[in-house]
């Protein structure tokens, strides 16, 4: 150890109380904004893998062109067909990094029980992709309500000429369906219900697990289909809940009579060739004359939750994290006064012998750094040990608009930590404009304004 | 007695017309009224006044931690009222010592690293030269059995000792004394002079302090008198 920095941590024995306060405070604050960090990382985590994977939105999504706008409105005219999905695939061959990719099928309609319709909101997808998204790595790390059903199994487990229907636990709820397929015995036939005043009206609607489904076909005309839940689940999301269904692309297409989907969905094995790989779809997509939108998830219209929880969130977390910062920042910049007016006859001492103002200036600094560090290290080890305490308490809680709740696990990453280490130079800015300050009179002015005291 | 024969002609010290005017609220104080002085190598000088004459404000002008209203100060034949603050910086580094009233040791430093202070700020000095620069010092004050001690563990005279240690490691040309007495004992201040004395002989180190302990006076063999700020003899 240089002597400067020796000196600069004896010094820091002088005033003990003084420093192990400011210390504490450091430390404290830093790790509160560890663990804030830990707790907005969980929670986009959550939401960024919800929205990927749980809603099926995929890291890109392709679009007819004007197809976001205009689908609903129109959707034989916006949708893609066919040929659009064919020439979708093979560009996809060509690209690096492609991990999942399918068409997608979304419509609305009512769902019926026998005696009320309610209405859905309904995805049509190849089964076997449903299934590798709800067992996909990063859902059972982030998201383990969307990986696990509420009852019985996936879609992708049944027949297709089944007409196998995932419902959403709120809609199952409502339509008094609280059994799924597999909780009847095999050839279990469906009950009509004659009267739906009946007192046993619970009972009757809840002896099968057939479902009616009926929409408006892309013709105008009106279409239904019979589907049997095979499964319930939570989608997350408090505004879906009850009234999403999942269905086979094919059962859905049947429905609304048709071969094409609303969207083309892509995921990546690595978020990070997310541009890169748009780039060389569009390139793609532009060679074989396709006319289509590409977007990708985090486009706020793509992720509406996403982007507006997390908006909400870090806002409140700037603002939280500006205020602990400030009390950190005005507690060493309290210390830093107090210590430069103690020891104003020594600062005039060193002059006269020769130390200039940057010197001394640095001398300061290393010891606010000095205390700056080893309370980080301090806060980084007591917020390791709450976080860990915490997480193991298994703490439910649910984040604004999330349907149940997530367990709180604090998991502060690279970029927490690296907010959180702002606080190191504003902790030297605070103390160098006080050594600043010190020294702008003469040696003899600051010699005296020690002895004077 | 004291090391003026080995004087070289060439003063060390040279001032020229020193006015120096000092604002006390509504009040002008006037601390130096046009001083002329010249302190040639190797003096062991001595000013003296009654306290508020202006011998504290001569001192600092010579250190160049104080700046006159106007004159000049010439330290080994640089005009220091030209330099900048880093100059005068470098300046009282190199070629010149202070000692303090209060000794102004750092109390979590021990005696050596007090000591060491100046030196650690010269890039020209190594290590290891640092190091006998500093035992030297510490030697010649005769504090060697107490290197690993705190300001707080040592006597009002060892600290002032370490003070003088201190003001002689970077072997200065001038050692400014403000007052090195005021807080001791008759006996120690005795001491304390005898031994400024003897390393102005052994080291041929330039002294000029300032007392108003007329008891000293027998001791230096030059004295400069100064009254209202103006030097009288």
């Amino acid at each position: 150890m240089t002597a400067e920095w020796r000196l600069a941590f004896r010094n820091l024995l002088r005033n003990k109380r003084r420093n192990v306060a400011t210390g504490t405070a450091i430390a404290l604050g830093f790790a509160a904004l560890l663990a804030i960090g830990g707790y907005i990382n969980r929670v986009e985590k959550y939401l960024r893998v919800y929205t990927i994977f749980g809603a099926r939105t995929g890291h890109i999504i392709v679009y007819k062109k004007d197809g976001f706008e205009n689908f609903y409105v129109k959707p034989k005219e916006y949708s893609l067909t066919p040929s659009d999905q064919q020439a979708i695939r093979e560009v996809l061959q060509e690209l690096p990094g492609i991990e999942l990719h399918g068409g997608i099928l979304q419509g609305q309609g009512l769902v019926g029980n026998g005696c009320r319709t309610f209405p859905f909101l309904a995805m049509g997808i190849d089964p076997l992709l449903d299934k590798q998204l709800r067992d996909h790595p990063m859902v059972s790390r982030w998201t383990q309500k969307f990986k696990d059903l509420q009852k019985g199994r996936g879609i992708s487990e049944y027949g297709a000429e089944m007409g196998a229907v995932s419902i959403a636990e709120g809609l199952a709820h409502i339509l008094h369906k609280n059994k799924v397929f597999d909780d009847f015995p095999a050839g279990h036939k469906p009950q009509l219900i004659a009267d739906c005043t009946a007192s046993d009206l619970f009972e009757l609607t809840n002896g099968d697990a057939n479902i009616q489904l009926a929409a408006g076909t892309w013709d105008g005309m009106m279409s239904a289909l019979d589907g049997e839940i095979v499964s319930t689940f939570n989608t997350g999301v408090t505004e879906t809940n009850s009234s999403a269904i999942v269905t086979s692309l094919q059962h859905l297409q049947k429905l609304y009579e048709t071969e094409n989907v609303s969207t083309y969905s892509i995921w990546l094995n690595d978020s990070a060739s997310l541009k890169n790989t748009v780039a060389k779809l569009t390139a793609g997509l532009k060679k074989k004359n396709l006319n289509m939108d590409i977007y990708t998830w985090l486009v706020e219209d793509m992720s509406p939750y996403y982007s507006g929880t997390m908006s909400f969130l870090r806002t409140m977390v700037g603002f939280v994290t500006f205020i602990l910062a400030t009390v950190v920042v005005l507690s060493i910049f309290n210390a830093a006064t107090m210590t430069v007016i103690e020891r104003a006859q020594e600062i005039g001492m060193m002059r006269s012998l020769g130390y200039t103002k940057h010197q001394i200036r640095q001398m300061f600094i290393r010891e606010i750094t000095a205390l700056s560090v080893l309370s980080l290290l301090a806060g980084a080890v007591v917020a390791a040990a709450g976080i860990e305490f915490i997480n193991r308490l298994e703490i439910s809680f649910s984040p604004p608009g999330v349907a149940g709740s997530i367990q709180l696990l604090l998991s502060p990453n690279i970029a927490t930590v690296s907010v959180a280490t702002v606080l190191i130079p504003l902790l030297a800015i605070g103390t160098t404009v006080v050594a600043i300050r010190s020294m702008v009179n003469k040696p003899i002015t600051i010699l005296l304004m020690g002895s004077n005291r | 007695m004291t090391n003026t024969d080995s004087a070289s002609s060439k003063p060390i010290v040279e001032l020229q017309n020193l006015i120096k005017t000092y604002t006390l609220g509504l009040t002008k104080v006037q601390a130096l009224r046009g001083v002329s002085l010249s302190i040639n190598r190797g003096e062991f000088t001595a000013v003296v006044g009654a306290s508020g004459s202006g011998k504290s404000t001569l001192l600092n002008m010579i250190g160049c931690i104080d700046e006159p209203d106007s004159g000049t100060i010439r330290i080994d034949d640089i005009d220091v009222t030209t330099l900048t603050d880093n100059e005068k910086s470098r300046l009282r580094n190199k070629k010149m010592g202070f000692i303090f009233q209060s000794f102004n040791l750092i109390p979590v430093l021990n005696l050596y690293e007090n000591v060491e202070l100046p030196l650690l700020i010269n890039p020209a000095i190594s290590p290891e030269e640092r190091k006998t620069r500093i035992d030297s010092a510490i030697e010649d004050v005769g504090l060697k059995q107490f290197v690993h001690h705190l300001p707080d563990q040592l006597s009002g005279g060892q600290r002032q000792r370490v003070a003088i240690a201190r003001a002689l490691a970077a072997n200065p040309d001038l050692v400014l004394a403000d007052e090195p007495t005021a807080n001791l004992d008759s006996a120690t201040s005795h001491k304390i002079i005898d031994l400024m004395i003897e390393l102005n002989s052994k080291r041929h180190v330039t002294f000029l302090f300032s007392t108003h302990d007329e008891k000293l006076m027998d001791r230096v063999s030059r004295i400069v008198h100064i009254q209202d700020g103006v030097i009288t003899k």
